[in-house]
């Protein structure tokens, strides 16, 4: 590697780098659920079952990135952040989304389960994004070219005595390992600088896909973390991603790096909702109401989980719910309002089915006017 | 592939081509047959425990054992990964009735008992059998229909169990002594107690608060009827379970409001008065929640991620979409990744190997008993179908230790099928569940129908006390899914609503319709009021040479009726459901299609459920609790395995499961099944001759 990630000289730098990181590991969700939603009932189960684990990791992610925020004294936040000489960047995600942060990713569309959706999984999933050498990514000024490079620089600044002193740690607002619902992989509580550098590996892709010289270690076979105490595996997201694209599993002596060479995966791309985004647009209509509608839950949920970032309690129940707790009931109801959307015809496109937008709307105005508008539109109703 | 094939002598056939030619170093003993060193009979949770177990406990001798064995299951293997778990899903949305076998498909190779296929014999007037119901898979004799099922298929009836993990009462295992009932365990609760625990972690992985187990005859302290001698693991013997209790619901929390102080108060005979303070308390279950420090929550077969937490899908019975709720495909799942049954690979320690093979039908325990001594089990004969109709294949394998887990029935069919274990004369004896009456009403308030698990919390008090020597003990158990059991809701409810079968005009649609039903939906409920079964011996299932189903297997042919004893707590039952409805100020007896606050419950005498006592009838239902049949004791005479569960007349077979227990208490018994069969496993690991499977056979110890 002959150019030099971009460095992260100051707290301040490290602390907007970590409230982006949160925002990528973010915006990766909705790509993922947008094709997990579109699948159709019972319909290709390897592929759901596989997105869904993803996505469920892709969460973890998010969590550790916070954890490691709050325990250097910042509190997550939807806000947008000034990183470096980059002013106003906004961690939270709208689509189509270019990264304002990674180059290689490309660019990160909302689309149900096909083929070229699957080829975006890979891309976003592969090291270096699907290009052959890094140096085969442009760069940009204060931006990395892969999400590899993104957390090592945080790794470096988080290693660094002059940026983070060990009296900075301190285990607050932690999300704690009891909360997450994987199966695979713990919430890392975040105490001290050697906790939040693994709660930073943890997230870091492992370097599946990469030539053995690459790696500066041996290539692992797909199944070689046996990381559960039961017994069963789990492959990386790229390898996982790798069989859907390729229709076939891989034979567990293979690397991630080969094609997959085993059992055929049939993936049907026809039991799959035919949604397709549409941009906002706000016209009244009942199909524009229910997208609005959608966003407002989004938007909700999406404050929900900062809110559990944030050490939030709701004391509404019995024992109190954890602010985690809280965000999985917003969870389920956005599955359901996005499964509905994608099964309703939009009129102005015959064969096509509403989608999703996953825009967040803003606390304020935006979200006022938002709401006003869906409270008009019931008392019509 | 091998469809002429209809007996082969060994190993080598087609049939069994994966371990055929995968057996390397194992020698096959006399005739060619494959060797073992445990055969398991039935590929359900206590199969699978007693195998993890053994495995998990022989590594750990010194030298330490690695045992081969080999599980045959009767049903088919499908839900051995996530995706075709989810055809069981699809089968239970499509189903019409959802009744607990909806999402398990039958195969008419090892056909199963279902509830729809529940009626009445025609009995004589001499109380003999005239015409017996043999429209399902049992042929019943009556007078009353056995009314439970289990399920065929790998997992077992953990496929459809509700979850609930209630340890049995100390006075449970000694009810001769303290009651005069029935007969005495020959294990005590406190010797059982260790092995409970095992089975809340190790297995099941239970949900639950010790201090809200409100229980009668523990002293009054749940605490210290935890209190577990494991301090290693418990430091001071405070004892927690693995994860946190799954919330009460909402309907819970308003009964719990509502009845605040209420004493139930029961006429015994002789006019002898009992009360019960009522306490609702939060039901320890096999399901899958908030996780304490150090314990990982086991999610779905091949799908670890899905099922880590309960998620109220509200369909635990037939079936838990995301398998939050614990079933025996788990602990298969686990050994069979854990321990392939193939020789280790080049670096690899030597470890246990378990083969399962599903669609193999037990059809005959070899042995040389001689009627009334001792013998030697000497293999298991099995018939392996690959399609429904054609013909199966036959093999036998033979093991150092057998062991029978196929269902309390089916254990009960194989064994006299093959005249084995039997000088005790009690196999197929003493066959339990919980009878169970059904009240409902519809509640003055909306307390939130239909959300959650099946049920979060019971009633406890009538459980223990002293009314145990004059009737039956019972557990209240509160139903979260309305009137769903009782009155097929929600379903019949909207036909009510829609109404118009007189007119042809429907009464109620649309946004009406809607309205109204969730004005009524969410106000249902219902109480499960759950009888204590006593053994008796006429209380049996047998064999008979005129049913066989298409395999030639025996069909069991059930005796059941419900004793004196068993009946003079129905009205007690009803009594208690009385005085709780009223205080719930919905006392006033009420009918559909009308819907107002009030007690719908009632009983008519058409139903094949139906029992009358003392001029009054009642529905009796099944609790899916099938107990009994090979019940364990000290004297061979009057009991069928040792408190080993292990045969008094074959020493090297163990017979393991509910059909094991000798009385049945108040409490589901799975959990209890579990631990007994933990407690075998830890026997026979130690017990394990110590050559392999490999090296010839040792004269074994008897």
């Amino acid at each position: 590697m002959n150019a030099q990630p971009t460095k992260i000289p100051t707290l301040a730098g490290l602390r907007a780098a970590l409230q982006l990181a949160i925002g990528l590991e973010l915006s990766t969700i909705p790509v993922y659920l947008t094709g997990l939603y579109s699948i159709r009932e019972g319909r290709n189960t390897d592929t759901a079952q596989t997105i869904r684990s993803v996505v469920m990791e892709e969460m973890l992610h998010m969590t550790l990135a916070a954890n490691v925020l709050n325990a250097i004294g910042e509190v997550p936040s939807p806000k947008p952040v000034d990183f470096l000489d980059r002013k106003h960047l906004s961690p939270i995600p709208a689509y189509p989304l270019d990264s304002p942060l990674i180059s290689g990713i490309g660019t990160l569309e909302l689309l149900p389960l096909s083929a070229r959706a699957v080829d975006n999984y890979v891309q976003i999933e592969h090291p270096l994004h699907g290009a052959a050498t890094l140096e085969a990514i442009p760069a940009a000024p204060d931006s990395y070219r892969t999400i590899g490079e993104f957390y090592h620089a945080i790794d470096l600044a988080l290693n660094d005595p002059q940026i983070c002193p060990d009296s900075l740690f301190e285990p607050v607002n932690q999300v704690p390992d009891n909360e997450y619902y994987g199966g695979a992989g713990d919430v890392v509580e975040v105490c001290d600088r050697k906790t939040a550098r693994a709660a930073v590996q943890k997230i870091v892709d492992q370097g599946e896909g990469l030539p053995e010289e690459a790696l500066h270690e041996p290539a692992k076979k797909v199944t070689d973390a046996d990381r559960l105490a039961s017994g069963w595996q789990m492959y990386s997201h790229y390898a996982r991603f790798r069989e859907i694209q390729t229709g076939r599993k891989f034979r567990p002596d293979q690397t991630a790096g080969e094609t997959p060479a085993g059992a055929l995966l049939l993936v049907d791309y026809n039991q799959v909702e035919p949604a397709e985004f549409v941009p906002r647009n706000g016209d009244g209509s009942p199909e524009a109401v229910a997208l609005d509608e959608f966003d407002l839950a989004y938007s909700l949920l999406v404050d929900a989980v900062y809110a559990a970032f944030g050490g939030g309690i709701s004391s509404r129940s019995e024992p109190p719910l954890t602010g985690l707790q809280v965000a999985v009931h917003a969870m389920y109801g956005l599955k359901h309002k996005a499964v509905a959307l994608m099964r309703t015809p939009n009129p102005e496109r015959p064969g096509r089915t509403l989608c999703p937008r996953f825009a967040y709307v803003a606390l304020g105005g935006d979200r006022d006017k938002l709401i006003r508008r869906l409270e008009e539109r019931s008392g019509s109703r | 592939m091998h469809e002429n094939l209809v007996t082969v002598s060994g190993g080598k056939s087609g049939s069994m081509k994966t371990t055929g030619t995968q057996t390397g170093g194992v020698q096959p003993s006399g005739g060619g047959k494959e060797h073992f060193d445990i055969v398991i009979v039935g590929g359900g949770i206590a199969g699978a425990t007693v195998a993890k177990t053994v495995i998990e406990q022989a590594a750990t001798r010194s030298p330490a054992r690695h045992p081969r064995i080999l599980i045959l299951e009767a049903g088919r293997a499908t839900a051995m990964s996530a995706d075709k778990y989810d055809t069981y899903v699809q089968s239970y949305q499509q189903a019409l009735a959802k009744v607990p076998n909806s999402p398990y498909p039958p195969t008419v190779s090892a056909p199963q008992p279902d509830v729809l296929d529940i009626s009445r014999p025609v009995m004589g007037e001499d109380g003999t059998t005239k015409i017996p119901a043999d429209n399902g898979y049992f042929v019943q004799m009556g007078p009353l229909p056995f009314g439970s099922d289990y399920a065929r298929a790998l997992g077992g009836t953990t496929l459809h169990w509700l979850g609930t993990c209630l340890r049995l009462l100390p006075n449970d295992f000694r009810m001769d002594t303290e009651y005069g009932r029935g007969v005495d365990w020959p294990i005590t609760y406190d010797e059982l107690k260790p092995y409970y625990e095992r089975a809340e972690w190790d297995i099941i992985g239970v949900s639950a608060d010790v201090g809200h187990q409100y229980y009668p005859g523990i002293g009054g302290d749940p605490a210290k009827y935890f209190k577990s001698k494991n301090t290693g693991k418990f430091p001071d013997g405070v004892y927690h379970f693995p994860m946190e209790e799954i919330p009460s619901s909402f309907l819970d929390e308003y009964l719990a409001k509502k009845s605040a102080g209420l004493v139930v108060t029961l006429k015994g005979d002789l006019g002898r008065e009992y009360t019960f303070p009522i306490k609702i308390s939060n039901t320890p279950v096999g399901r899958n929640s908030t996780p304490t420090p150090g314990y990982q929550p086991v999610g779905a077969v091949g799908n670890a991620d899905q099922g880590q937490r309960c998620e109220g899908n509200s369909s635990c019975i037939p079936i838990c979409p995301v398998q939050a709720k614990y079933n025996a495909l788990k602990t298969l799942y686990e050994l069979i990744v854990k321990y392939p049954d193939r020789e280790p690979r080049e670096g690899e320690k030597e470890k246990a190997r378990v083969a399962v093979r599903s669609q193999c039908m037990a059809s005959n325990v070899e042995h040389t008993q001689l009627p009334k001594k001792q013998g030697t089990v000497t293999g298991i004969t099995y018939l392996k179908y690959s399609d429904d109709g054609s013909p199966p294949v036959r093999a036998t394998v033979t093991a150092d230790v057998y062991v029978l887990a196929a269902n309390a029935i089916e254990n009960a069919t194989l064994l006299l099928a093959s005249k084995a274990a039997n000088s005790s004369g009690e196999v197929g004896r003493n066959l339990m569940d919980h009878p169970l009456l059904l009240t409902w009403g519809l509640l003055e308030d909306n307390a939130g129908a239909y959300r959650g698990p099946g049920s979060t919390s019971g009633i406890p008090a009538f459980r223990d006390g002293p009314h145990r020597s004059e009737r039956t003990a019972f557990r209240v158990e509160i139903g979260n899914w309305g009137w769903n059991f009782p009155e097929n809701a929600p379903y019949d409810t909207v036909h009510d609503l829609v109404g118009g079968a007189g007119t042809g005009t429907a009464q109620l649609y649309g946004r009406a319709l809607r309205k109204r039903l969730g004005e009524i939906l969410p106000n249902q409920f219902r109480i499960a009021w759950e009888l204590e079964q006593d053994p008796e011996p006429t209380n049996r299932v047998t064999i008979d040479e005129r049913y066989k189903d298409s395999l030639g297997m025996y069909r069991p042919v059930i005796h059941y009726d419900l004793s004196e004893y068993v009946r003079a707590s129905l009205p007690w039952a009803a009594e208690a459901s009385r005085q709780l409805f009223e205080r719930l100020g919905i006392g006033a007896e009420v009918r559909r299609p009308e819907y107002k606050p009030g007690d719908y419950t009632h009983w008519d005498a058409n139903d094949p459920s139906a029992v009358t006592y003392d001029g009054q009838t009642y529905w009796v239902r099944g609790a899916g609790h099938v107990v009994g049949t090979h019940r364990m004791g000290e004297d061979p005479e009057h009991s069928v395995v040792d408190g080993y569960q292990r045969s008094h007349d074959l020493p090297n077979l163990f017979i393991v499961g509910c059909g094991s227990m000798p009385t049945l208490g108040t409490s589901n018994p799975t959990l209890t099944m579990t631990a007994l069969a933990i407690r075998t496993g830890d026997h026979i690991a130690a017990q394990l001759p110590t050559h392999t499977a490999a090296q010839p056979k040792e004269k074994k110890d008897a």
